[in-house]
């Protein structure tokens, strides 16, 4: 073998296509990595690069190779403060590829260099798994093959041409082994191994704190919170309130949810209306919680309810999940305990003083708590509030500043406002932080909430009634409400995407394209992503295998199968092509076989039967015979039908 | 000629012809001791037509061979030993003027006899080895516009010595590949030697031989060669043997059509004369590493190994 390899000669070609396909490799890390190391990396490569160019250029020295493998590994760490860990590693073997292209002389050193590519490329989903980068990684992968091949093909007519074809070739024949071993390899419920600490950092979405300018940050990005599949009709958007973390506490600047000791105590709540269905696809945010529609009625198998019917988990949402939930939108709760009450109608001393006593004179003023909330909804709509992305920064008394200076907020300085105008009041109220509204993709069929839809509303808690949502949002720009975020900033959004459709039909068709290309992210998502230890289960059900166990049984019946079928295929193919004698004698070399006498695969018939007979004297003429009519079958010009089957029987004949 | 082969070629006649060339071999065997593969290779190589080189020490018998070939079938012989300052009218003869007729007569050389021993090969400059070669490739000799035809049968015993190849010409390649069989003789084995120490000199055994094989009767069995039957599983066999050898990392080229066409035509002569009409995959084997070790060049990495060596892994190429 390894002579075999070393009269292989790599053309400059082989090598060119080498760095440009882990250059491919390469690409998305380039930003993910710190500059200097991506700077480093390219440099290795351009380097090699230019070697190759002018074919007087050799490589570095094992000594300046040594040096510049230490000065990386120091990078490395001194980024890191590891060499461990995704992001370190990932680093590492970056920039150990990057310095393989410069030691890079034998076939093994460019099989090597070829199979850490595939490594990198792999390293790629660490990052993101969305079908674009499966489409890419497919591409890197198609490359590298190639570049394989093209190593491997000594003639010198390799081209591209040949490669293509022969790396289409075996991607076709590897296709149904991925399938197999996608739907049929054991798929463990959660990770084999424990993810490094770092492996979620940076995902957005709400968190369980709040202050005000908190959520119109999300406001801007663009990226999927959940999508949503309604069983039945999809719900109205003025009643598509996803509920998230709620908030109870306040110091008058930050909301937070308070202690949650009450957690555990029975709920009881009364619900009227029709049930509504759906399930969630929720992308990971690293909290402890899941979103459902107002008001959760049941949990999926990962999450509890609580007391305030917010679905709890207790790991933190790290992958894609996908739970079912039902939910009812007209309900009612019940009473309030003593510290409950306590808590709804907290309010920080020394803190917004004017909002207080505004609140506090709505109470003198008003009768009932129905018109002091109608009351602050007209205020808020009456005076000259305005609903913006871009509220002006608030200084130490906020919802002061911004009820009576700056007037211009977003929904979580409503909120907030609201809550604190309430409290002052005397009427219990907390603040619900969540999702409202989303997307419904016509193609898909699904509704996709995105981070743009962050919310925060109210709950105030009337007698009789218990908890009851108000939006104060509504009241300053009913639109976005009824209408979306999107609908709302429609100018800023529309500022934000690069293309700009006058055109009516072409804004049709690229919301269509839109649609349709989130449907197939959708899919992806459900199906490739989503397909767990529970999708599995549910499939393999469906042919009658139940457990992990009997899977990895049929995993074996189906390999050992596959193997029983390839070898009888090819088996197959070689009887064909022996003709009815080969076949007799092969029996007859079988029989013989059974006595420990094995025909070489060289050895013609007549040395053959001259080492049976050395071996065995007794069995002289029969052996003879058979030998005869095998070669005057085989050997001779003409023969006859008679004699073959005279060579039958006397193989049969043979008594060993 | 014509006329003589076929009254000759009735199966009784080809086989008495061959019994009497077995009988032939077993005389040869009373001569040369314990070298009965080598003989029988040999006289296969005459009865292929093809023409045979035999590379060894001096004193292994290469010469008593020829003449002993020369001796029992009844040819007449002639020897050429080779030197560097040998011209090809040495071998190929001259024309000479001649008085009486007042014209060029041509005298032919040593070349024109039935079976030639060309002793030490190499020892002549490549003009000299070219003239011989072209001679046995032909089966004529052209000379100054006239075209003189060589015996029938012809056929050239070259020998080489391995050892002391100072002042010598190695034949190349694309020459070596003329000679259809290369032979190595070797040592006799100890109860051989004892026998041949013991003995009366060989050369008055030589002289004693009488022929027990006409040359018209060589003619016919040379012509009964190519009709032994080959069958198609056979001929299969030996492209795999060619295919081998291209593909194989043991050689640095492969076997040419030329020498697929040799080794057919050598095992079909060893059939004939095993007294067989038909080729078995044993006849192949018989003659394949005389017929190829010549032909094949070890590859860089296998340089060490002998001929013999490199074309043993050709009989382990599988049947079917």
């Amino acid at each position: 073998m390894k002579k075999h390899l070393a009269h292989l000669v790599i053309s400059r070609n082989t090598t060119m296509w080498l760095l440009a396909s882990l250059l491919l490799a390469f690409a998305p890390h380039i930003l993910r990595l710190p500059i200097t190391l991506s700077a480093l990396c390219l440099m290795f490569g351009i380097w090699r690069f230019s070697i190759e160019r002018h074919s007087t250029a050799i490589l570095p020295h094992r000594i300046l190779r040594t040096l510049l493998l230490c000065a990386t590994l120091v990078i490395v760490y001194l980024h890191y403060g590891t060499l461990f860990g995704r992001e370190a590693g990932v680093a590492l073997l970056a920039c150990m590829l990057a310095l393989k292209l410069l030691e890079m002389r034998s076939v093994r050193d460019y099989i090597i260099a070829i199979l850490l590519g595939y490594f990198l490329a792999i390293t790629l989903v660490l990052d993101n798994q969305s079908l674009p980068m499966a489409a890419y990684m497919f591409v890197v992968a198609f490359m590298l093959t190639a570049t394989l091949i093209d190593l491997n093909l000594t003639q010198k007519n390799s081209t591209i041409s040949i490669n293509a074809k022969l790396t289409a070739k075996l991607f076709t024949q590897a296709l149904p082994v991925m399938l197999i071993l996608f739907f049929l390899f054991p798929r463990i419920p959660g990770p084999l191994w424990s993810l490094p600490d770092d492996a979620h950092s940076g995902t957005t979405g709400i968190s369980d704190e709040m202050s005000m300018g908190s959520i119109s940050h999300l406001s801007l990005s663009n990226k999927v919170a959940f999508r949503v599949a309604f069983d039945e009709e999809v719900i109205d958007n003025n009643l598509s309130y996803w509920r998230g973390p709620v908030l109870w506490q306040t110091d008058g600047k930050n909301w937070h949810t308070g202690d949650s000791a009450h957690i555990d105590r029975e709920i009881s709540y009364r619900v009227t209306g029709n049930p509504v269905n759906y399930t969630v696809t929720l992308e990971p945010h690293n909290q402890k919680w899941l979103y459902g529609l107002d008001l959760p009625a049941t949990a999926p198998s990962i999450a509890v309810i609580n007391r305030n019917f917010q679905l709890v988990t207790t790991e933190a949402v790290k992958e894609l999940t996908r739970y079912e939930m039902t939910s009812f939108s007209q309900y009612q709760t019940g009473p309030l305990s003593s510290s409950e009450m306590q808590r709804a109608l907290q309010l920080p001393a020394n803190r917004n003083r004017r909002a207080v006593a505004l609140g506090q004179q709505w109470q003198q003023q008003l009768q009932s708590p129905q018109a002091i909330i109608d009351h602050a909804l007209q205020y808020f709509n009456q005076q000259p509030f305005s609903y913006t992305l871009k509220p002006p920064l608030l200084g130490n008394h906020p919802v002061d500043e911004f009820l009576f200076e700056t007037q211009r907020g977003f929904c979580e300085h409503y909120a907030a406002s609201f809550t604190i105008l309430m409290r002052a009041a005397g009427i219990p109220t907390r603040i619900i932080t969540g999702y409202q509204g989303g997307d419904f993709n016509p193609i898909g069929n699904y509704l996709i909430v995105r981070q743009r839809d962050a919310h925060a509303w109210t709950e105030v808690w009337l007698e009789n009634r218990g908890w009851v949502r108000i939006d104060p949002t509504a009241a300053v720009a009913p639109e976005r409400i009824e209408d979306g975020a999107e609908s709302a900033f429609s100018e800023l959004f529309n500022r934000q995407s690069t293309l700009q459709f006058n055109n009516r039909f072409l804004t049709s068709h690229w919301l269509k394209l839109r649609y349709g290309w989130d449907s197939l992210n959708n899919s992806w998502n459900q199906w490739v992503i989503g397909y767990d230890s529970l999708k599995q289960s549910q499939l393999l059900s469906l042919v009658g295998i139940a457990s992990i166990k009997q899977m990895a049984i049929a995993m074996v019946i189906a390999v050992i199968s596959a193997l029983t079928a390839l070898l009888l295929l090819s088996m197959h193919r070689n009887r064909q092509k022996q003709d009815a004698v080969s076949l007799i004698y092969q029996r007859f070399c079988q029989k013989l076989s059974t006595i420990g006498i094995q025909r070489l695969p060289h050895e013609g018939p007549l040395d053959f039967a001259q080492r049976i007979i050395t071996r065995r004297p007794d069995l002289e003429s029969q052996i003879l015979q058979i030998n005869d009519l095998y070669i005057a079958l085989r050997y001779r010009p003409r023969h006859t039908q008679q004699q073959i089957k005279q060579l039958q029987q006397q193989v049969r004949r043979l008594k060993l | 000629m014509s006329q003589i082969a076929s009254s000759i070629l009735t199966p009784e006649n080809r086989d008495k012809n061959i019994a009497r060339l077995k009988q032939t071999l077993v005389v040869m065997n009373k001569v040369i001791l314990g070298k009965e593969q080598t003989l029988r290779l040999a006289l296969t190589c005459l009865i292929a037509r093809g023409h045979l080189l035999i590379e060894d020490q001096p004193g292994v018998g290469k010469t008593t061979l020829a003449h002993l070939l020369a001796r029992v079938l009844g040819l007449d012989f002639q020897r050429i030993q080779f030197t560097s300052d040998m011209l090809p009218a040495d071998i190929l003869g001259v024309s000479v003027y001649d008085q009486n007729s007042a014209c060029f007569k041509f005298h032919p050389g040593p070349i024109f006899s039935q079976l030639v021993l060309a002793d030490e090969v190499n020892r002549a400059t490549p003009k000299a080895q070219s003239a011989l070669l072209e001679a046995m490739e032909e089966y004529q000799v052209t000379t100054e516009g006239e075209t003189h035809p060589l015996p029938s049968p012809f056929f050239v015993i070259a020998t080489q010595n391995p050892s002391s190849q100072i002042g010598t010409f190695q034949l190349p390649e694309s020459q070596l590949d003329r000679f259809l069989m290369r032979l190595e003789i070797g040592y006799p084995d100890q109860a051989h030697e004892k026998e041949l120490l013991k003995g009366e000199d060989r050369r008055e055994i030589l002289k004693a031989l009488t022929a027990t094989l006409s040359p018209t009767q060589l003619l016919a069995t040379q012509q009964a060669a190519p009709q032994v039957h080959v069958s198609d599983s056979l001929i299969d066999y030996l492209q795999k043997i060619l295919n081998f050898s291209r593909h194989s990392p043991y050689y640095r080229n492969g076997l040419s059509p030329r020498a697929g066409i040799a080794i057919l035509r050598c095992a079909q002569a060893w059939a004939l004369l095993d007294q067989r009409d038909h080729l078995l995959p044993e006849d192949i084997q018989a003659i394949l590493p005389a017929t190829t070790n010549h032909r094949l060049q070890p590859a860089a990495e296998f340089s060490t190994s002998t001929p013999n060596e490199i074309v043993a892994h050709l009989l382990t190429v599988p049947l079917d």
